[in-house]
């Protein structure tokens, strides 16, 4: 019997330096111990019956004693079998008792990997999907493929004109003069031809503005010729002629 | 919970590459697919087309939009079967505005027109014509349908060479049974 008491204190010391050690938790802690001191007085209630009966000169130990004995051996086995898988700090994996709590633990992690396995999976689906199936020129100004030169509005030349004018100016000067025998004949001819062509539908041609042409022919022989020849805007062309004894010819316009 | 970490890993991983495999298949096999039908919409006109033709660049300064059929576009970039999209601010009334732009055309020794008359647009009363004219030694047919709305002209003229006109108006008939004016 004090055998037992001095294991059960042994057990409860260990229990305090447990406690203290922080291997086992408060309420742990304090439930072994109200069981254990539950025990040590029991154990200490059949002490003091023992003492009270043999100082009465009865019987120490009853003889359901032993039966009662052997119940305290089987509770202390299974006793020092919870306070060995209770404080053992690895305790055996396959211990369910001690393990279930842990291993739902394990349960949630697993679970919480597998949500967030299977949010991934669905979110990079979703990604992939958007991103192979979504029209980016959708609201975008399509890329132009060609130039398209048709229109129902076209650009029409009505009239054509093709106008030429063309000036030409002569100018014939002979001056003949008649000294003596002596004859000196000088011919002057100038032709200038202006061409001026123009090709629009709202073109207008000016050419020619004027010329003057003006010859006079003074030949001693008494023959006269001059001319003028005008084409274009506006001309004036005279010629006199004087023919006489004199070899005075000349032209004014 | 190592092991059940790595194999989840691994498997996202080989999850990540079937999708991407079978979504480069998908878009592989998408793009060998059969004409599919694209939606342009612009100043006031919306129309559906078919995927071998492409929205184009008019020349012109009345242009809303154009589309030309991809496989006619030569090698300068040029539609040669096109359908264009225009208006033009009315200064007179509809009928004679259409008329005198047709008088117009005339001087065109090329422009020789084939037939007119009176057609419906989105439920909304048209003139059609259809003529001819040389571009650059080739001849080429149009079909220009012609509607009035909010004081503008609208034309929607469908072009091509001779040779390739019948067998692609159906596109503008079917443009024009489709187009929606809003």
């Amino acid at each position: 019997m004090s055998d037992d008491r001095d294991k059960l204190l042994h057990i409860m010391s260990s229990l305090e330096a447990d406690y203290n050690s922080g291997k086992i938790s408060r309420e742990k802690y304090i439930y072994f111990r109200s069981k254990y001191e539950d025990k040590l007085n029991s154990i200490d209630a059949v002490e003091a019956t023992r003492r009270i009966r043999s100082m009465q000169g009865k019987p120490s130990a009853p003889k359901n004693s032993k039966k009662r004995s052997k119940r305290p051996a089987v509770d202390k086995k299974k006793q020092e079998q919870d306070l060995v898988q209770k404080y053992i700090i690895n305790p055996k994996k396959d211990d369910a008792k001690y393990n279930k709590k842990k291993k739902s633990s394990l349960d949630g992690g697993t679970f919480r990997l597998i949500a967030v396995l299977v949010l991934v999976i669905a979110f990079t689906a979703g990604v992939a999907y958007g991103v192979f199936n979504f029209d980016f020129q959708t609201g975008s100004a399509p890329a132009t493929v060609a130039i398209v030169e048709d229109t129902a509005f076209p650009e029409i030349n009505a009239v054509v004109t093709n106008v030429t004018n063309t000036t030409v100016d002569n100018t014939n000067y002979t001056d003949t003069d008649d000294k003596d025998d002596d004859t000196e004949v000088e011919v002057e001819t100038t032709t200038e031809t202006t061409t001026d062509e123009s090709s629009s539908s709202s073109s207008s041609s000016d050419s020619g503005g004027g010329s003057n042409s003006g010859g006079g022919s003074d030949s001693g022989g008494g023959s006269d010729s001059g001319g003028g020849s005008d084409s274009g805007g506006g001309s004036d062309s005279g010629g006199g002629s004087d023919s006489g004894g004199g070899s005075d010819s000349g032209s004014d316009d | 919970m190592n092991k059940i970490l790595k194999g989840s890993v691994i498997a996202l991983i080989v999850i990540i590459c079937l999708m991407f495999i079978a979504s480069g298949v998908s878009a592989q096999g998408s793009s060998n697919n059969d004409t599919t039908i694209e939606t342009l919409s612009k100043g006031g006109l919306s129309i559906t087309y078919p995927s071998n033709w492409g929205a184009s660049q008019a020349t012109s300064n009345y242009s809303i939009m154009s589309i030309s059929k991809l496989d006619s576009i030569d090698a300068a970039g040029v539609g040669q079967v096109n359908i264009n999209f225009e208006k033009k601010a009315l200064d007179k009334e509809f009928n004679t505005f259409v008329n005198d732009t047709y008088k117009q055309m005339q001087y065109d020794s090329s422009f020789k027109l084939v037939s007119s008359g009176d057609s419906v647009v989105a439920g909304k009363p048209a003139f059609e014509y259809v003529y001819t004219s040389t571009d650059n030694g080739i001849e080429r047919e149009h079909k220009a349908v012609w509607f009035e709305k909010g004081g503008q002209a609208y034309v929607m003229m469908y072009s091509a060479p001779l040779d390739q006109f019948e067998a692609n108006l159906y596109v503008f008939d079917y443009i024009l049974s489709d187009i929606q004016i809003t």
